[in-house]
Order: C-alpha cells, then sequence, then structure tokens
C-alpha cells in the first residue's frame, strides 16, 4: 500500500468519523482501548495501546484526528485501564465474548468471499439458538456485531458472567462445541434406551437429531435409504435393509430402539455424527480470553472499509454485509488494480483487470483496502490534466 | 489460630493444603447435618456464597454460571455442562450440592490467605511455626528434584505432540505452548528443548529459544503447563488411557509413573 493510498483511506475514514454516530460500550471509562493508524508501517499492524478516555467527547476528538484504520477496546473493565502493565491494571470482570470467523470453517479451501459471510452468518444463527434455548438468554442479553471482516461477535454483558475466568468461559465453550460429550455417557445414563434421553439440552437435540435423520430416511426409496444406513458405522448392508423394512411400517424411532436391530456400535457412531453437526464452531481462544481487545462496532475495519455493524436479533436476521456495511458513495475514483478480482458490495458484481480503472467509491475503498488496489486519483481520466 | 500459622509460614502449597482441609471438614459436617433442616440450611449456605438455588422434585436447582464457577477442578462426566444443562440452570442431588459447597469453602478461605499479620506477631508464633516450616521445606525439596526426564513416562497427549513435533508438524501455538511448558516442568533444559523443535518446518533458532525460555521462566514467571480440561478444549487430549481418568493434569500423570517406576 502506497503513502497516496494511505491518505486516501485515512481522508475517507476521517470523513466517516466526522459524521458517524459512534456507539460505546457500556461503563467505556473502565475499558483500555487500541489503535491502529494509516502509519508507515501500515498496513502491517502497530497497535497502539493502553490509551483510556474520560468522556465520549474525548474520544470522539481522538477519532476525528487520528482516523485509526483499525478500533479497539477490551472487553476487560479495569480500575486503571490506562496502565502499561497488564498487572497494574486490576481486572475488574469482563464481556463474556463469542467470536465467529469462516477462517474457522474452511480450513481446505477459501470460497468466495461472499460464500463465506453467508456460512458463517449461518454458524451465529446456531450460536443464537444455542444462547436463547439452552441458556435461557433473551434477546435483550446480547448484541451482535458484524466485525466487518469474516464474522461475527456476539457480546454478553449480565452480571453474573462478568466475573467469570477464564477456565469456566472455557467450559461454555465446550458446551457450544460439545466438547466432552461422550456416545458410552449419554446412552448409560438412559436406561434400556440406546439414545439419549431428555434431561439436558444437548439430549433433547441429539435426540430430535436422529429423530429427523430416520424421519429423512423413511422418506427415501427403500434402496436409497439402505445404502444410506449402510454407511454408517457398524451397520452394514444386510441390517441396514432389516432396519428400512421395519421403519417402512412405522415412521418412528421407536420400534428401532425396542428391536435391537441397531447396535449399540450404531447408536454411538450416529449419536457421534449428530453430534458434529450441531455444535457451533466458535473460535475458542478468544471466549476464553479475559482480557481480549474487541472492534468498536460502528467503528470502520481498515481491511475492508466495511462498518463494524450492530445488530439486533431482527436486523441480524435480514443482515446482508455486502450492502448494509456499505458505507462509502459510488461516485467514481480512479484506481489502478494490482490483481485480478471480484468484488461483490451492493448487489453488483465487479469483476477487474489489473490495470487503471474507475469504480465506485464504495468498492474501490474495499479494494485498496484489502491491498488489491492504489489510489489514482478522485477525479475522472479526462479531467486530469 | 491455623490461619495465622499457615500465613506466617507463607508458602502457596501449605495455603492449598490448609483451604482442602478446610473443605473437607466442611464437607463432612454438612454431610453428616440434621436430615431434617438440611434441605433449607443447604439453601441459606447457597445464599450466602451467591448462589441462590432452588429445589424442585427433591433436587436442586443452580443458575449455569453458579455452577462452573464452582466445579472446574471436579473431575468426571457428571460434573460437565454439557451433560447437565437445561434452560440456563442445572439440576444436582443433594450429595452434589454438598461437594459444590465444599469447593467454595476451598475457594473462600484460599482467598482469604495469607493473612495480614505484623512481624513481630510471627515472631511470636515460631516456636510453633519453625518445625512446621522445616518439614515443608522437605516436602518442596522432594517436589523440586524430579530426577532425570524420562520421556516414556509422559501421558499420551504430550507423547502424540512430541510425535507430531518429529514427523514435522507445525503445532498450534496452544499445542506449542503445552508441549514446552511441561518439558521445562519436568525438568528439560531451555537447549534440550529448543533441539526438539529442529524439526518443525517454521524453525528459527533464535525465536524459539527465546519462547522457551520465556516459558522456562527466565523472565521471572513460571508457566505452569495447562491443565487436562485446557488440553481438552483445544483439541489436544488425544489417546487418553486408564491412568488418565485419574488425574486432572499432565504433570501428575507423569509423577504417577515415575513413582510406580515408569513402564508403559
Amino acid at each position: 500500500m502506497n503513502a497516496r493510498t494511505k491518505a486516501f483511506l485515512e481522508s475517507k475514514f476521517r470523513e466517516y468519523y466526522h459524521n458517524a454516530v459512534t456507539e460505546l460500550p457500556p461503563r467505556f471509562r473502565k475499558r483500555e482501548w487500541a489503535f491502529v493508524l494509516f502509519d508507515s508501517a501500515y498496513p502491517k499492524l502497530v497497535m497502539r495501546r493502553h490509551k483510556a478516555f474520560g468522556s465520549q467527547k474525548e474520544l470522539y476528538a481522538y477519532l476525528g484526528a487520528v482516523s485509526p484504520a483499525h478500533v479497539y477496546y477490551s472487553t476487560a473493565c479495569y480500575a486503571h485501564p490506562s496502565a502499561t502493565r497488564m498487572q497494574d491494571k486490576k481486572w475488574e470482570g469482563a464481556d463474556l465474548i463469542f467470536d465467529l470467523d469462516a477462517d474457522k470453517l474452511f480450513t481446505d479451501s477459501v470460497p468466495q468471499y461472499a460464500l463465506m459471510l453467508t456460512a458463517v452468518k449461518n454458524e451465529t444463527d446456531k450460536l443464537l439458538d444455542f444462547l436463547m434455548n439452552d441458556f435461557s438468554f433473551e434477546d435483550a442479553d446480547f448484541s451482535i456485531v458484524f466485525s466487518g471482516g469474516r464474522g461475527y461477535h456476539v457480546h454478553l454483558r449480565e452480571a453474573r458472567l462478568l466475573t467469570l475466568g477464564s477456565h469456566e468461559r472455557r467450559e461454555v465453550v465446550n458446551y457450544l462445541t460439545g466438547t466432552g460429550l461422550e456416545p458410552e455417557y449419554l446412552i448409560k445414563r438412559t436406561n434400556m434406551v440406546p439414545v439419549p434421553d431428555d434431561n439436558s439440552c444437548w439430549e433433547i437435540r441429539i435426540r430430535s437429531w436422529i429423530e429427523r435423520y430416520f424421519k429423512r430416511l423413511s422418506e427415501m426409496d427403500s434402496e436409497t435409504a439402505t445404502t444410506e444406513l449402510a454407511n454408517v458405522k457398524a451397520i452394514g448392508k444386510r441390517r441396514a435393509k432389516m432396519i428400512v423394512d421395519e421403519m417402512s411400517q412405522d415412521s418412528t424411532v421407536a420400534p428401532l430402539l425396542q428391536s435391537k436391530l441397531m447396535p449399540l456400535a450404531a447408536w454411538k457412531s450416529l449419536i457421534r455424527e449428530a453430534i458434529l453437526q450441531i455444535k457451533v464452531n466458535i473460535d475458542v481462544p478468544v471466549t476464553a480470553d479475559t482480557k481480549r481487545l474487541i472492534r468498536l462496532p460502528t467503528s470502520l475495519h481498515g481491511g475492508s472499509g466495511l462498518r463494524v455493524t450492530p445488530l439486533t436479533l431482527d436486523e441480524f436476521r435480514r443482515f446482508d454485509p455486502l450492502r448494509d456495511a456499505v458505507v462509502f458513495s459510488d461516485r467514481l475514483i480512479s484506481v489502478k488494480i494490482l490483481r485480478p478480482t471480484t468484488a461483490e458490495l451492493k448487489g453488483e458484481t465487479i469483476k477487474v483487470q489489473q490495470g487503471t480503472t474507475e469504480l465506485p467509491e464504495h468498492t474501490a475503498v474495499y479494494l485498496m483496502a484489502r491491498g488489491l488496489a492504489e489510489y489514482e486519483s478522485r477525479r475522472f481520466k479526462s479531467d486530469q490534466k | 489460630m491455623a490461619r495465622a500459622f499457615v500465613s506466617c509460614i507463607n508458602e502457596t502449597l501449605l495455603f492449598q493444603r490448609y483451604a482442602n482441609a478446610e473443605a473437607q471438614d466442611a464437607y463432612n459436617n454438612l454431610r453428616h447435618a440434621d436430615e431434617r433442616s438440611q434441605d433449607g440450611f443447604l439453601l441459606s449456605l447457597l445464599d450466602d456464597f451467591g448462589m441462590p438455588a432452588s429445589i424442585k422434585k427433591n433436587a436442586f436447582e443452580l443458575y449455569f454460571s453458579d455452577f462452573i464457577r464452582y466445579t472446574g477442578r471436579l473431575r468426571g462426566p457428571q460434573w460437565r455442562l454439557v451433560n447437565l444443562l437445561y434452560r440456563g440452570r442445572v439440576t444436582l442431588a443433594k450429595g452434589e450440592i454438598i461437594q459444590i459447597l465444599a469447593e467454595a469453602v476451598r475457594l473462600k478461605v484460599l482467598s482469604g490467605l495469607p493473612l495480614k499479620l505484623s512481624a513481630r506477631m510471627c515472631e511470636e508464633l515460631s516456636p510453633y511455626t519453625s518445625p512446621l516450616k522445616h518439614a515443608l521445606s522437605q516436602v518442596l525439596l522432594r517436589q523440586e528434584d524430579s530426577g532425570p526426564v524420562v520421556l516414556e513416562a509422559c501421558p499420551p497427549c504430550i507423547k502424540a505432540l512430541l510425535m507430531q513435533v518429529k514427523a514435522g508438524k507445525n503445532l498450534s501455538h496452544p499445542a506449542r505452548f503445552a508441549l514446552t511448558s511441561f518439558l521445562a516442568n519436568i525438568g528439560m533444559k531451555a537447549d534440550e528443548i529448543v533441539l526438539i523443535y529442529q524439526m518443525s518446518p517454521d524453525f528459527d533458532y533464535e525465536l524459539t529459544r527465546y519462547q522457551v525460555e520465556h516459558i522456562k521462566g527466565s523472565s521471572g514467571k513460571d508457566y505452569t503447563p495447562p491443565g487436562c480440561s485446557t488440553m481438552e478444549t483445544y483439541g489436544n487430549c488425544v489417546e487418553s488411557d486408564d491412568l488418565c481418568r485419574r488425574i486432572s493434569h499432565p504433570l501428575s500423570y507423569y509423577r504417577l509413573r515415575i513413582k510406580r517406576g515408569t513402564g508403559a
């Protein structure tokens, strides 16, 4: 990223911070703030940490003056947030944070940005279901934030959660990822019946997954169903056929449970599969960390130019980040494309080749922020001297 | 008085032992308390410790965050949130509630130690405390002298990490930290640990040496390797065997094996 591009991005960010109403976290005076500036080191991230602000006005003035590329605050509240040594800050508690990142969902191949965003939104939906159903939180108890990059953050600030230590937070993580669920234990707890009972929310989830699984099988023709079922470990083709025949008479799981047609090992592998399908893929260390820095909702993400967007549950359901997190205009900007790429902002797919071209400001900012383009000029080429 | 003794001796191990003993006492007393008044008494105790509970069908219901605050050290599937949570709450039998209360007592005692006592007072107590102090130093000495490093005696999770490094795989940050801090704690020298990482594709001698020394405590802070539950969370608890089921920390596994004369 050359100096002209940095200066352009900085000026666009400054414009944004001058007009935007920034949303502040509760007890913001007790939080540590950190910033990455469009300085000479950028895009290398050099974080300026240990800042604290006494008033909203002070923070606004700072944002307007330095127009940072990235803005973070601590999930923790401290007695002395600006102390430079962690042990001097005096930790008083921290929000419970969940981070869902598309990077964690795709380990082998990386699909297009839009697809990643869809996948990570589905994963966030799964998390919200866990929070509302299993943990009985209401939508007023959490805030959902699009990170401006490849994921979502969910913040919980219920008083009883704030002083949980790292170890306890990991127990919550383990819950969401199904870590420590053992088919053997689940089956043992429920006498006779080899599927989980309904003593815990996980048991109910697994049970209903298995019921849906057999319902789906019962709706297939018997040959397809047999092939599908034979894929489950420890069942085999012959037994699969017998089970499918049994099912065609009664599409519920009940007769299967009694009939002993399914061996224990098969139940176990079905339960394992259920856990894999149900669990939420969250970024573990983020939740376990009680001193994390997290992006300020309503700030801009310097790596995309998109807005870190706070969302209510309803807004989240309707949210399309590539439409709703875009803040810049569609005025044309001239840029030099460094590598051929595709951008899909505001419902418009723009394919660009190497060389100089004109793009709507939002797409130009997006490509520059991602390091795929350099700034040329604000004016049309024909206007240039 | 006991707390004053312990505070004057001022040794973390002793604080822990003392808190354990207080918790054990509380447990025994609660177990044998009068049946009729017990439920109400337990409820008021839970309230005092800031975890209001209710009774439903002869069982106690706790809010999940109160439950996890006091059960982190307790082993076994019956203490894991995954097996218990139902709509924000967990249901527990009386015996389990008593165990949780004992743990709350332990943490409360531990957080209150050492008492702030004047040097003069400790001086006056020294006829009583100095024999204790001497006995304790023997125990600590024995702990420190861990003998030669026996890789054979490492738990399966650590062996698996070693294998991965030897196979030239890059370890995740938590895995690298677990392996390094474990090896450092069983007495391996920084140089030897650095050599192990040589096989890593991203091996950088200076950087590795710096990290290893940092973990080994040359910066003044000693890192204890992560316990079993942490290893589990990060997916580093693998191939656990019978002995694993009886311990909650990889180091305990190693020490037990050493005590028993290693073997596989």
